[in-house]
Parts: structure tokens; sequence; C-alpha cells
């Protein structure tokens, strides 16, 4: 896809949010009280300003771009990935949502260790045997500094409780 | 709201089945959230109890921080933890009576916890600026009853004590309505809401007197009520029993420890005796004095009962004035 | 009591070997803690607090204000090495540090990033210590009205961080400011974007929104290409700072230092947007204004005195007026409580000698200040070579942690990996994150002192042009708008003019 029509997609994009966020998550995310006095006291009106600047901001955008005032061109840094770029994206968004998940069931510590070694895994480090060790060295360490110096209970679940 | 009774049902769940086995509470650290952030009236009493609590209790103490909304935030993560006593909750006048008194989506009720003892009381007073011409409580109700709209004052957001005892005195010294003849002015917390009246930018504040003793030692707040039932140190002001209206005592800001409901009576009890030695403790008392709290120990029960009767009395005023909050 | 007399007390109280201990350790403690991403300075203030009380009163504020200082400092240490700023303040470090780090030059950004800090500290300082009564009273006709127009001139620094394109970083502030809105509303207490999610009541962590949308997005694009091979370049770390380089950011450092005492001495604002003024004012008034967010040793500079230009000045309100203009002297004064000490004009009466200690102690705490900075940068430095895929996975789990300890809530860790979508997404577009975060900062501080005005007027919008002072800022904001659209066409009219597309 040529730049121009990123930004013009980009434009679309931001111009239906801003609907969406006028005329569906507003009305139904903030309550206006009906003892609000004046308008500019509304609870409303703020994030409705938002909503509007960002549409304008939006449309501004798209007709910068068909006017052709374009941005100067860059190199793409984000052409030509090492193969499987989508798919590792894919698998970190899976490890972050496993991750979160998996803090309420083995606590962070186990958590932390196991996202890092997928991680790497992912990555296809090839410092294998330092990852192993970093993975476990890094979230006990820093268990051990939050937990006991800074005094920040650290969730833990039930599979192997750190003193 | 159906699926937090569930999760209260499981816990209560949880804890009827590790009721016996639990060997001897504490068998680990126990976690105290502080609903408000570092540096508050709430904060800085916890962290001054938790010296001497720490040495008692037989498991450390972690004293947290789980700031945001009123007090809300905090409670709530109380609220919906395991009754086992590992996890308790540092309660306040805001975030347990004022606030569940105004505002009725809060998603938790006093119900949802068992206090096991209220440690500390903050008197409260009324402060004008210095600069002001007004010199008593007479004279500001005086003034918002002839210019309605020009008497302002500061609290530390909706749902603060700070907000309840501005229209609670207002409306009991004869000012109808309040909330139309007077604007209150929302800040974001005690330390602005005290700076909001120095400056000018509101008439007068009604708070915990050790948020205003040094502005008042130091000249640039005039205090004009006190709502102790004798008169205070350093506060050079009638009481709100010498004005002809005791009832305003039931103003008064609070500290306890709570736990969720379902705490075993074993876990309630060593907190008791925990804290019942801590507010022995002599610095700690020292300490707290000297900013201005009194030191007063009240056994569950008791406690219970004070909070319960404020709750009564707040929602009492929140219902007659129609302060409450909507959605 | 003379001047003389009162000084002379103070160095009796201060000149002790524990007085020096205390801010020396208060400063390591600082550095250290502040260097660890979740952990801020008003962490490591509130977390040190309880080991002042036993403590003779000199000693423990001592220790608090290393550690505040130290803290803020050491919040950069993170952001340059690994685009984690360390604390809010140094959010705008990221802006120059990292890329700096990303060509090898991490040990040159950290060195001035530590001088810059030390400069701007000493200056605050002394403005203090030589202005402190009248700062102070200029502080408090700061009400509402005056707040509100002071924000509005802040938020034109979102021209000055938008990078290419002025619209993608207005949409970037919108978007920011509609993420801050998220939380009860300031004046009815009802919800806002809430959706029935208790943790949503309380509005989105701050820490959690800015390491999402600047570490984790970097995490993000090295996942899309996962490379070790910028290692050679990034661990070149050992330049230094040249004195030439020092000279040439000294303007830019004195500008930053004097906007920190400005906005510190004004209850309420904080560091974070300091350091973004002072940023932008730099970038501004640079000859290589090309270069800005792309590795500009004066942009580090300029962020780091307008931060650490905060520290001192904060201290003019709490003890000139007994107000604290942030959380961290809100603790501080609580300090000073617990010892029986009320700050405020009768203070400079009662306690002078303390007084004046505390000002002697200031002052040699710039001094330590850069002792401690340069080992503590020798020791983090090594960072900058450790391989990048191992460095990515341990920010991640660091991020985590950290984020979690800010506010004890899992919760944050899912705002944090989701603002890190949108981060990179942003990235992807191309759009500036900077104007995001200046926003969710501003936002709220806007709309609030509106609001509180048009309370305090009954909705007369007068009110906003009372005084001299909002008189200023209105004019002040005006001349930079168009001074802005100006720029901007006069940018794009040449850029056509050299390469006709």
């Amino acid at each position: 896809m040529p730049r121009l029509h990123r930004n013009i997609w980009l434009g679309l994009i931001v111009m239906l949010f801003a609907l969406a966020l006028a005329f569906v998550l507003i009305p139904v995310g903030v309550s206006s009280p009906r003892s609000v006095r004046s308008i500019v006291l509304s609870p409303i009106l703020w994030p409705t300003i938002i909503a509007w600047m960002i549409f304008i901001g939006g449309g501004l955008l798209v007709g910068q771009q068909l006017l052709g005032r374009r941005e100067p061109d860059h190199l793409d840094e984000w052409a030509n990935p090492r193969h499987g770029a989508w798919f590792r994206l894919a698998a970190l968004a899976v490890l972050m949502a496993g991750y979160y998940l998996a803090i309420a069931y083995i606590g962070m510590v186990w958590a932390s260790a196991l996202a890092f070694l997928v991680l790497t895994l992912i990555i296809r480090s090839r410092y294998r045997i330092t990852a192993l060790i970093v993975a476990f060295a890094l979230p006990l360490f820093t268990y051990a500094f939050f937990y006991h110096v800074a005094g920040v209970p650290i969730p833990q679940g039930e599979f192997i409780r750190l003193p | 709201m159906k699926a937090l009774k569930y999760l209260a049902a499981i816990g209560a769940l949880g804890a009827l089945l590790a009721g016996p086995a639990l060997a001897e509470y504490p068998e680990r650290p126990v976690t105290l959230v502080i609903p408000y952030g570092p540096g508050g009236a709430t904060d800085i009493g916890v962290r001054a109890l938790s010296g001497p609590l720490g040495k008692i209790m037989p498991q450390p103490l972690l004293v947290v921080n789980r700031t945001g909304a009123g007090g809300a935030t905090g409670s709530v993560s109380v609220a919906n933890a395991d009754p086992d006593g590992y996890t308790m909750l540092a309660a306040r006048v805001g975030s347990h009576t004022v606030n569940p008194a105004m505002k009725a989506t809060l998603p938790y009720t006093l119900d949802d916890f068992v206090f096991v003892g209220v440690f500390e009381i903050n008197p409260v007073v009324c402060a004008v600026s210095e600069s002001s011409d007004i010199k008593s409580i007479e004279d500001l109700v005086n003034k918002a009853k002839e210019n309605p709209g020009t008497v302002s004052f500061s609290s530390s957001g909706v749902g603060s004590m700070l907000q309840l005892a501005g229209a609670m005195v207002l409306n009991a010294f004869g000012l109808e309505d309040p909330l139309d003849n007077a604007t209150h002015i929302p800040l974001k917390g005690g330390g602005e809401a005290a700076t909001a009246v120095l400056a000018g930018t509101a008439t007068f504040i009604c708070t915990n007197s050790s948020a205003l003793s040094s502005f008042v030692a130091n000249g640039q707040l005039r205090p004009i009520l006190v709502t102790t039932p004798e008169r205070l140190d350093g506060f050079d002001a009638p009481t709100a029993a010498e004005l002809g209206h005791p009832e305003l005592e039931q103003l008064v800001g609070w500290t306890g420890i709570a736990g969720p409901k379902g705490l075993p009576e074993e876990v309630s009890a060593k907190w008791r005796d925990w804290l019942k030695q801590a507010t022995a403790d002599k610095t700690f008392v020292e300490q707290m004095t000297k900013r201005g709290s009194v030191i007063r120990l009240m056994d569950p029960e008791e406690s219970q009962e004070f909070i319960n009767n404020q709750y009564e009395t707040f929602k009492k005023l929140v219902d007659e004035l129609d302060m409450r909050i909507e959605g | 009591m003379s001047f003389l007399d009162s000084l002379s007390l103070g160095f009796g109280l201060v000149a002790h070997w524990q007085s020096l201990a205390a801010l020396f350790c208060g400063i390591v403690v600082g550095v250290f803690a502040g260097a660890i991403p979740g952990i801020s300075a008003t962490m490591a203030v509130a977390l040190t607090l309880p080991f002042t009380f036993a403590l003779p009163p000199i000693y423990g504020i001592l220790l608090l204000l290393g550690v505040y200082k130290g803290g803020i400092f050491g919040g950069s240490i993170p952001a340059i090495l690994i685009k984690t700023p360390g604390t809010p303040a140094s959010s705008a470090t990221v802006l120059d540090g990292y890329p700096m780090a990303e060509q090898g030059k991490a040990g040159k950004a950290l060195g001035m990033a530590l001088y810059a800090s030390c400069t701007a500290d000493l200056i605050s300082n002394l403005a203090l210590i030589l202005f402190a009564g009248w700062l102070a009273s200029f502080a408090l006709s700061f009400g509402p009205p005056e707040f509100f127009t002071l924000i509005l001139f802040s938020l034109t620094i979102i021209a000055g961080v938008s990078g290419a394109s002025l619209l993608k970083g207005l949409i970037s502030a919108c978007l920011g400011l509609l993420l801050a809105t998220v939380g009860l509303d300031l004046v009815y207490g009802t919800e806002r974007f809430v959706f029935g999610d208790p943790n949503l009541m309380g509005g989105l962590n701050f820490i959690a929104v800015l390491i999402g949308l600047f570490a984790i997005p970097e995490i993000i694009s090295f996942i899309w290409n996962p490379d070790d091979s910028h290692d050679k370049v990034r661990s070149l770390g050992q330049h230094h700072v040249t004195f030439a380089e020092y000279k040439r950011s000294f303007k830019t450092i004195v500008r930053g230092s004097l906007i920190g005492v400005f906005l510190g001495s004004i209850p309420g604002i904080g560091a974070a947007p300091s350091a973004f003024l002072s940023y932008s004012e730099a970038r501004r008034n640079s000859p290589r204004k090309a270069n800005f967010g792309k590795g500009e040793i004066e942009g580090v500079a300029a962020a780091e005195a307008g931060n650490n230009g905060v520290a001192g000045a904060t201290l003019i309100p709490l003890l000139a007026l007994g107000v604290p203009g942030d959380v961290i002297t809100a603790i501080i004064i609580g300090a000073f409580m617990i010892h029986g000490l009320q700050p405020g004009p009768m203070m400079f009466m009662t306690n002078a000698d303390i007084i004046y200690a505390l000002f002697i102690g200031l002052m040699v705490s710039s001094v330590l200040l850069l002792l401690v900075g340069s080992v503590a940068i020798r020791l983090f430095r090594f960072i900058a070579d450790i391989p990048r895929s191992l460095l990515f996975p341990s920010v991640l789990v660091l991020c985590v942690f950290g984020v979690y300890a800010v506010n004890n809530s899992v919760f944050d860790v899912v705002v944090m990996f989701l603002m890190g979508w949108l981060g990179y997404f942003m990235l992807r577009v191309r759009m500036p994150a900077a104007p995001f975060l200046i926003a969710f900062i501003l936002g709220p501080l806007l709309e609030d002192n509106f609001r509180q005005a048009m309370l305090m007027s009954g909705g007369n919008f007068e009110i906003l042009f009372r005084g001299p002072i909002t008189w200023f800022f209105w004019t002040v904001s005006v001349i930079s708008i168009v001074a802005l659209v100006r720029n901007e066409l006069r940018e794009r009219r040449s850029r056509f003019a050299e390469e006709p597309a």
C-alpha cells in the first residue's frame, strides 16, 4: 500500500471513532445528573468537545492528504521484517493475555519466569542458557526487592509460595 | 453486581472451608490496604500505627496504598478479598460513612465489612481566611442568606467528609437549601482544599483539625467552629454545643481497621488485642496527638455502632438536602 | 535574630557527619529507587518516611529531601536506557535520551542528564533561599482561573513534541485528553466511561499509561523484527559529555531551571509539565531544531533541568506558606508535623535555625547528587550492553512488577498491556506519543480548573479574564499559537520549494 493511502485510512478510522464516541460511547458511558445547573458544568461537555476535536483532526488529516500535502517520505523501517512477523505479534498478544491470567493462578513470580522463557522462544534468542538463568533469577530478585525491601505484597498463587 | 455477589459467596464458602484449617492466625504477612494516597491524613495515621503494630504482630504487616475514587478503589478491593484476615482495610470516614451515604451505586456497602476497631478520632474545625471579614459562624450564615451564591466552601472531592461537613454546618445554622445558596468547590485532595481558602478561591472549609492546625497557628486561617464537646487546644473557636447545635458533634473524622464480611471471630479477637497494645504505645500517641488526633480505641461492637450512627445521621442529611450522587 | 545569627545557628545544626550521612543515604536510596520502573520518587519518599520518625527533625527531613532529589534524577536512568521512565517527571527525558542510547551514546545522555540535574538543582535551591517569600506570595494569587490559563498555555507544548506532523500530534493529544476523563466526575461524582467496573472508577493509572505508551511498544517493535545486530551500536556507550557540549547546553539548562522554579513554586503543577515545557522551549530556541527527538543532547539537558528545577522550588510554598505543592511535599509536611514543627511564616521566626540548616543542607545535596549520580551511571551503563533478545524480555517483566507495585493492582498491568498495543499502533502510523502523555497529564487539570472557575463565578466567563495573571497567559498563549501557525506554514512552503511532490 502506498503511504498516501495509509494516512487517509488513518483519518477515516479516527473520524469513525469520533462519531462512535459522540453518539454511542458518551451517551452510554457518561451519566449526566439532572441537577446540572448550567451546560458549562455538565460532565458531558468536555468529552463531547474532545470527540468533535478528534473528528475534525481526522477530517483534516484526510483533507491534507487529498490536497497532496503529504508528509515527507521516510525510509520505512517496518519493511522487511524477519519471516513470520505477524505470527510473532499474535503470539505476543496471546502471551500477554496468558501472563495476566497466570498471575492469578501461579503468582507473579512464576508467571514472569514463564513469560520470559516464552518470549525468548518467540524471539529465538541466541543466548539460551543465559535466558534460562535470567528467566528465574530476575523475577525472584525483583520479588525479593519489592516484597522484603519496599513492602509491596506481590501476588502469589498456591503454587510454591515464596517466603 | 451479580458477579460481585457470586464472588462474595465463593469467598464466604472459601472462608468456611478454610476456617478450621486456620492453624494459628497469622501464618504469613498481613496486608493492610490504605484506600488513600501517601501523605494524606489516613496514610500518615496508619503508617504511624503500623510502627508499634508491626512489633506486636508475629508476622510482618505490609501497609500498601491503593488510591482512587475517594477511597472506593481500595475499599472494594478489600471487600472482594478472601475474609481470611490476610487482607485488611484502613477504613476512613470518607470511604465508609460519607461515600456510602451519598452514592447509591458504590460497589460496596457498610455491610460488606467487619470492623475490628476504630482507633483514631479527628475533631472537625471550620475556618475562614484571616483576611476575611467573617468572624463567626453567624457572620458566615448571614452572608450566605443576604447574598446567595457568594459563600463557597472547598472540599477534597465529591463524597468527601469535607463536602458533607460544609453543607451540614450551614444547614444546622439555619441556611435553607445550602446547596443552592452556597457553592461547593471540589478540589483534588485535602491540602488543595485548605489552600483554596487561603488563596480566596473558597470562603470557608470544614475539615480535620490536623489539616488546619499549622495554618491556624501561623495566623493564616481563622477557626470559627469546632465540633468537639470541649474546646480544642490551639483553636480559639466556640464548640458546636456552645452555639446550641450539639448534633454537629456527630461530625468527626475517624480511622479504623476493617476486614471483609465473614472475617473469623478468631482474627477479629487477635486484631482487638493488637490494636489495644499498639494504641497504648507512648510514641505513637505522642506523635498523633501532636498532629491533632485523639487516640481512642473502640472495641468492635462500639466501632460498629459508632459508624452505623454516623452513617444514619449522614444519610438523613443527604436525603433531606438531596445530595445524592446519581449514576 | 539577625540573618547571620540564624545562618550560624543553622550551620551548627547541619555541620555534623550525621546530617551529611542522612543526605547521602537519602540520595543513594532515591537514585536507585527512581531507577526502578514503578517506584516513583513519591513512593520512595513515602517508604522512607517511617524511618525518619526516630531521627532528630533536621536529619529526618534532610533524608527525605535526599530521596526526593535522588529519585527525580534516578528516573532518568531507565528513561534513557530502556525507554521506561522511572518517574513521570522523566518522561520528557525519553524523547531524546532513548534515541541517544540507540546510537550508542547512552553514556553521554546519562552524563548530560546528571550535569543538567545538578545545575538545575543548584539554581532551584538558590531561588528557594533568595526569593522564597516573594515567590510564595505570588503562588497564592493562583486560583482556578489563573491555573486554567497557565495550563492552556502549557498545552501549546504539544506542538513542540509533535515531530513531523502537527496534525497527528493534535489527534494524539485529543486521545490523551479522552483517556484522562475516565473515572469519577470532579463536580458531580458521577461515572465517566466506567461501565460498571470498580477498577475504572479511580481513572487510569498514570504510570501504567506512561510505561504502556513508551516501553511496551518498544518490545512489540522488537518482536516484529527481532535482531541482535543493533547491539554493536548500542554497546558503544563509552562517550562522555565534553565541556563544550555542556557549555552549549548551558543556556538551555538555565532556562529549564527557571521554568522549573516558576512552576515548582506554584502548588499543584508538578515536575512532568515543567520538563515538557522546558523541552519545548529549548527546541523552539535551538538552531538544531530538526535534531530534537532524534537524539539531541540539548533535549536531554532541557528535560532534566526542567524536572530537577522543580525540586528545590516546591519547598517554597511549603516553607513560606505551609502549603504542599505536590504529593511529595505533602509527605514532607507530614514529617515536619510529626516532629512538632509547623511549616509556614511563623516557622521563620520560631525555628529559623532549622530553616537555615535546611538551606545549607540543600546546597550540599546538589554536590552529593553529582557524586552519587556519577557512580550510579557507571553501575547502570552496563544495561546498554545487554543483548536485546534478553533485555526486552527483562524489561517486560520489570514493567509488570513495577506497574503492579504503584497501586497494588493487577488491573493496572492490563491497562499497561492495552496501552502498549495502542502505543505500537501509534508508532506504526507515525503518531507521536508525547502529546498524548502531555494531554493526559494536563487535560484533567484544564477541565477541573475550568469547572472550578465556573463554580466560583456561577457560570460567568468573565472570571477567566480576572487580574493581570490571566491576561498575561492569554496573551502568551495567543502569541505562541500565532507563532506556531506561521512556522508551520513557512516550513511547509520551504519543504515544497525544496522537493516539489
